[in-house]
């Protein structure tokens, strides 16, 4: 048992994420042509613009269930909104955040990005303190407006009105997703401009703007969507529920910030924060590269309900600095 | 005097060779056409002109639907197919609008989510010919919010045919496996016709657009056609333009039978078999949307965005400075105050 504990501690975690990553993204991408259906309330994007996906994002279903009327909303109606909770949530605690670090689609395209501009030699960007702390809002931003879109299409707003039909699944509209991941497909039609009507082509026009930034943001700075992204912010909602934790034990950290500059997101608290135990953070996607870069024996842990999976050591961390030399 | 006995008796003749050839050409006009016309199911009364279209994401537990006749005297027969294939009980009332009838979906995720079969069939012998009119009308009854379980289910997306029914029309496919309704302009869409279960070869189809454009087709031996929908609405302004907006189209066959027979104690030597069936299409995306509008957006931000960044790195990067350890330090401002 020692043995194979002593294995798990030493692996590569970033080859094995790779060849995970690559797992995930053809069950997402390409699942339905093998008769796979994981589900309608995915924790992540698994994008239903894909024609023949492997699931469907909870973010598509939690924009059309809340385009109800309020009192429908509080009314039995309202129940198929929390059982759609439910069910994302039950999704959820399997893997905690790890379902953006390993199962994403879109987090993994950015992740090849950012390997091709290693191989390429290009220098990665990142963002600075203060920006970092502004940029982390925007999520909640949109996490709050595709909420209130849909209950402004079916609910009047005083001296507006009711939003039009064609404001539905706002969230979706600029989500490079939609525009991206069908491309693996083969299928390009989401790269248009919709000029059926103008609030359409306002919302294909961001989309298409956000695309473009996506494919040029993904290449200099790791993971660059993912700061904005809504799910995340959803999922930060529902962390404490994880059967999957990432623990931290502050007396054995000596600040040395191996964690931070092996993180891609640039969670800073990874490094300076010795006070808290669960130290998974709204932008974290739980991809344990921290925990591999952590030479000081256990003071990062990854636990499944209790139990310790995966912890730094001090064998491991000189094994993978071995192999990468 | 003979001569206007002869002029008299030419005009005489001229007058009756007159009512004769109006007796023979123009009477029938005035005559009754007995002859059935073949019938569809709508949305909407035969009084109402407005149209309406169904949508397959809002799930009602009742359908109803109108035969577009006013004809009093029907002899309906009704039957309903459940996406299952199993024959369901459906309601046929005589209203003073005309003919409405019914049925229960589910108002849930249920085994028989998904399209249901609803037809009329009305029997009459006029004229030695019996007619035998069939109207169906496919409803998807589905809710996003029940999830798409089922998309992988081949069978429960492809249309059925019933073969109680004497003349029916199938479609090929419709919907996508969501449930999802995506006739539009410009699709090929194949249709195929039914006796009792069995194609029909040499049958006439005739797909009528919103605007009445039409198109004629004869089916081929596996008792199909195929058809491209063509644009048929068209709006000047683009404010008015709606993407969503849903033409209806109907497809209606017939079919004729030389055969002798017996219907009800009343003797014909003709068969014509009709039937209808109503659909709906949108504009394609090509009407209203541009991949080059779309490209060109992309194109510009992902350009804006790279030459931010390596602009923003051009001007942090700092000018060579060669350390000379003999000159002396430049002192600052504070330094010079005291």
């Amino acid at each position: 048992m020692n043995k194979f504990k002593k294995y798990i501690n030493n692996v590569n975690i970033s080859r094995f994420r790779f060849w995970f990553q690559i797992f995930a993204f053809i069950i997402m991408v390409y699942g339905g042509f093998l008769s796979i259906d994981i589900g309608e309330n995915l924790p992540t994007f698994s994008c239903p613009y894909i024609d023949k996906g492997g699931g469907t994002c909870f973010l598509m279903g939690l924009q059309h269930r809340f385009t109800l009327p309020i009192d429908q909303l509080i009314s039995f109606r309202g129940l198929a909104v929390l059982t759609s909770v439910l069910f994302f949530v039950s999704w959820f605690i399997f893997f905690n955040k790890a379902w953006c670090g390993y199962i994403c689609p879109l987090g993994t395209l950015q992740d090849w990005f950012t390997k091709l501009r290693q191989k390429i030699g290009i220098r990665y960007s990142n963002y600075s303190e203060a920006k970092f702390k502004k940029l982390k809002k925007i999520k909640y931003i949109l996490l709050g407006l595709l909420i209130l879109i849909p209950i402004f299409m079916a609910n009047s707003i005083p001296f507006i009105g009711k939003l039009s039909h064609d404001w539905a699944v706002p969230f979706c509209m600029i989500c490079p997703g939609r525009t991206v991941l069908p491309l693996f497909q083969g299928d390009a039609s989401q790269l248009v401009i919709d000029y059926g009507s103008k609030t359409k082509m306002i919302f294909t026009v961001l989309g298409m703007a956000i695309t473009g930034m996506f494919f040029a943001g993904a290449f200099f700075k790791k993971r660059f969507f993912c700061f904005f992204c809504p799910m995340s912010a959803l999922q930060f909602i529902f962390k404490k529920l994880g059967f999957l934790r990432l623990i931290k034990d502050g007396t054995k950290c000596t600040k040395c910030g191996d964690c931070y500059r092996a993180c891609d997101m640039g969670i800073r608290e990874i490094a300076d924060d010795i006070e808290s135990k669960d130290i998974i953070k709204d932008d974290c996607m739980m991809c344990f590269k921290c925990v591999a870069a952590c030479p000081e024996e256990k003071c990062l842990k990854v636990n499944f309900l209790g139990k310790t999976i995966y912890e730094a050591t001090e064998e491991g961390f000189y094994k993978r600095q071995k192999g990468k030399k | 005097m003979k001569k206007k006995q002869k002029k008299r008796i030419i005009a005489h003749g001229y007058s009756r060779g007159l009512i004769i050839i109006s007796v023979i050409f123009i009477a029938p006009v005035f005559a009754e056409n007995r002859e059935p016309k073949s019938f569809h199911f709508s949305l909407t009364s035969p009084a109402e002109k407005k149209q309406k279209h169904e949508s397959e994401h809002a799930a009602k537990p009742v359908r109803k639907y109108w035969l577009s006749t006013a004809e009093k005297d029907l002899n309906l027969e009704g039957y309903l197919l459940n996406p299952l294939g199993e024959e369901k009980e459906l309601k046929i009332e005589k209203k003073e609008e005309g003919w409405l009838v019914s049925f229960n979906t589910p108002f849930k995720d249920s085994e028989d989510h998904g399209a249901n079969n609803v037809y009329v069939v009305d029997k009459k012998v006029v004229d030695k010919t019996l007619y035998i009119r069939t109207a169906k009308w496919i409803t998807v009854n589905h809710s996003c919010g029940w999830g798409h379980g089922h998309k992988h289910d081949k069978i429960r997306h492809s249309a059925l045919s019933f073969e109680k029914i004497p003349f029916e029309i199938v479609p090929q496919v419709l919907w996508d496996d969501k449930f999802h309704i995506r006739t539009k302009t410009g699709d090929n869409l194949k249709v195929f016709v039914y006796s009792y279960g069995k194609p029909v070869e040499n049958a006439k189809v005739t797909v009528v657009s919103e605007k009445d454009w039409q198109k004629t087709m004869i089916t081929d031996e596996n008792g199909g056609i195929e058809f491209q929908m063509i644009r048929d609405y068209y709006e000047r302004n683009w404010e008015r333009f709606h993407t969503s907006h849903r033409s209806r189209m109907i497809v209606e066959a017939e079919y004729e039978i030389n055969e002798s027979g017996n219907y009800e104690g009343e003797l014909y030597n003709k068969i014509i078999m009709s039937t209808s069936m109503p659909w709906k299409y949108s504009p394609a995306l090509e009407d209203y949307a541009s991949y080059k509008s779309g490209l060109t957006v992309g194109g510009i931000f992902f350009i804006l965005t790279l030459g931010g960044v390596l602009l923003y790195r051009e001007r942090r990067r700092k000018p060579f400075l060669e350390l000379d350890f003999e000159k002396k330090p430049r002192k600052n401002k504070k330094n010079k105050n005291e």
